[in-house]
């Protein structure tokens, strides 16, 4: 157990603008991904060569009125009759699409998958959203008893103030930070800094002349309720991810292969999968959640690294209190050390160990059974040094993380990349 | 290995206790784990042969929310970002946890933006006791179109 039997690859790897377009669905998307990573493979690929597809899709049966994603993604990649599988674990239904075409490969079925990651959001009204995201969560005892989605993060959230010291200021630094390398991202949804968005609202009220909001600064705009409500307290709007629509895609290959197609392949080096109690009263620590930390124990002992080896790594920051939750469980950080990391910067951009160089779930956008083959395309281009705009990290990755989470922590998935 | 055809407590069993106003958990005849909600399998041992027991919905806070975006249900009983309510995590008086709204007045904030409940702050600790809130569902019927079905839920208020 824990060994791969061959080793496997990155070769492409794209994304869609992640955004709200009315006008494009799943298949478009997914197009727009693909087009991206067949772009990003050096040389010598066809399509042809792909043999098998896996998917990642939450739910477009219920967001789209549309099931059975991957072999309509299959035929558009004109990989129509190979095998296409849709995996679904929540937002991180493509986290596990990433790890199962890791295990076919490693296995010998296959020598090339097309990896992929879609989720068209924003046709529902919230209302809507808000209960296809919470059927992720336990319907008998969460979803009765009034518990949304964002409520279940709250829950930690509460329970990590409480037993940490942890702020509601240390929870708007961290998306202060990431909407900052989200400003940097031209894939990204919200690509602006909460100085910007807050700047434009100045802007908008001058122009309608209403009296202009006196906010001093990005901390006092997001302690301003009218601003920066509670939209499950403590979390508030801007503690929020986004609601997204957006693909991605990654080729993959062994490493006898990669060499053909590029000279500079990102191996994966481990991968980790675990689960976590439904409800959240069910765990034994309200601030930690299980399957990511037995993801993560699992990929750190395939890939023989440590967690001071990782250097970058992109978290689910569904909420702002994910990403401290997985500066915990990935062992990165201890966890009474955290509040500290966060008001010191060691996460962001020129910090120790930035986290989240996409802007994150918060500010690139949430498209959630997009969310894990988006983190993987993050982690390939820092690694190349091909990271658009001023968000390349100023070091050589040699080694990286994802972080991919299912639900309210039901499921968890991790991969660790080295060059 | 466990047999499992002794399985003889269902989910519906806790669900039907909670209508009945009665809350169930379950004990393991065999390592005596003690699990509520009533659960179907042994956490501990995964044996299926338990029992249930009645415990007094009663304990503390373990941690809890104020929602302002709510579930359907939630909305359509009129609560909105106006009107958020409070749903905590409560841990009872033997260790185990159970999820249920907190009930008892308006959610409001304080001047530090920490929230009140009819007036009164809402802290991690504070005892609190369940009772039954009665509603009608209605459900789908397959013959003659929706029924009504008298149910409970359970809900919790600071003491
Ligand atoms: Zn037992």
């Amino acid at each position: 157990m824990g060994k791969l039997m061959r080793e496997v690859a990155v070769i492409g790897a794209g994304m869609s603008k992640f955004g709200a377009f009315p006008d494009k669905n799943s298949r478009d998307l997914f197009a727009e991904a693909l087009i991206n990573t067949l772009q990003s493979i050096d040389k010598n690929f066809e399509t042809k060569e792909i043999e098998a597809l896996y998917l990642g899709n939450y739910s477009s049966d219920l967001f789209e009125g549309q099931g059975h994603l991957a072999p309509m993604c299959a035929e558009l990649a004109g990989l129509t009759p190979k095998p296409a599988s849709r995996t679904e674990n929540a937002c991180a239904s493509s986290g596990i699409a990433l790890r199962e075409a890791i295990i076919a490969i490693a296995a010998g079925a296959f020598d090339i998958v097309l990896v992929g990651g879609v989720e068209k959001m924003t046709d529902l009204p919230t209302a809507g959203v808000t209960d296809t995201l919470a059927s992720a969560a336990d319907r008998i005892f969460e979803f009765y008893a009034g518990v949304t989605f964002p409520g279940l993060y709250a829950l930690m959230a509460t329970a990590r103030m409480n037993k940490y010291g942890t702020t509601r200021e240390d929870f708007m630094r961290i998306g202060i930070k990431n909407h900052k390398n989200g400003a940097l991202n031209p894939f990204a949804q919200m690509n602006k800094s909460v100085a910007e968005i807050m700047n434009s609202k100045i802007a908008k009220a001058e122009k309608k002349g209403l009296p202009k909001p006196n906010w001093k600064d990005e901390m006092d705009f997001l302690h301003d309720l009218s601003a920066n409500p509670y939209i499950a307290y403590p979390m508030r709007l801007f503690d929020c991810s986004l609601v997204t629509d957006g693909a991605a895609c990654l080729v993959l290959t062994t490493k006898e292969l990669a060499k053909k197609y590029t000279d500079t392949p990102i191996y994966i080096v481990g991968t980790g999968q675990g689960s976590e109690t439904f409800a959240v009263h069910d765990r034994p620590s309200l601030y930690s959640l299980r399957s990511a930390v037995n993801a993560a124990n699992m990929a750190y002992k395939m890939a023989g690294v440590k967690p001071k080896d990782i250097q970058i790594a992109e978290v689910h920051d569904c909420f702002t209190i994910a990403e401290m939750v997985a500066m915990g469980d990935l062992g990165l950080w201890e966890r009474d050390d955290i509040n500290r990391a966060v008001r010191e910067g060691d996460t962001a951009l020129d910090g120790v160990r930035p986290l989240n160089t996409s802007g994150g779930l918060k500010s690139k956008g949430h498209p959630v059974g997009a969310t894990g083959v988006a983190q993987a395309v993050e982690i390939f281009k820092q690694m190349r040094g091909e990271a658009e705009g001023k968000r390349q990290v100023k070091f050589d990755v040699e080694c990286a993380l994802t972080h991919n989470v299912g639900g309210s922590g039901g499921s968890c998935v991790v991969h660790i990349y080295k060059k | 290995m466990a047999d499992i055809t002794k399985l003889n407590v269902y989910t519906k069993d806790y669900l039907d206790g909670i209508d009945n106003k009665i809350l169930y958990g379950s004990k393991c005849k065999k390592c005596g784990n003690i699990m509520v909600p009533a659960k179907v399998i042994c956490t501990k041992c995964q044996n299926p042969d338990l029992e249930l027991f009645e415990i007094k919905p009663e304990g503390k806070i373990a941690t809890f929310t104020c929602i302002g975006v709510g579930t359907t249900y939630f909305v359509k009983k009129g609560y909105s970002m106006k009107k958020p309510y409070c749903v905590a995590v409560v841990e009872l008086d033997n260790g185990q946890m159970i999820t249920g709204q907190l009930i008892g007045g308006d959610i409001t904030y304080d001047e530090n933006q920490d929230p009140l409940i009819g007036g009164k702050p809402i802290k991690v600790g504070a005892p609190v006791v369940g009772e039954y809130e009665e509603y009608k569902e209605v459900i789908e019927g397959k013959r003659g179109g929706p029924q009504e079905r008298d149910r409970c839920r359970l809900v919790f208020k600071l003491k």
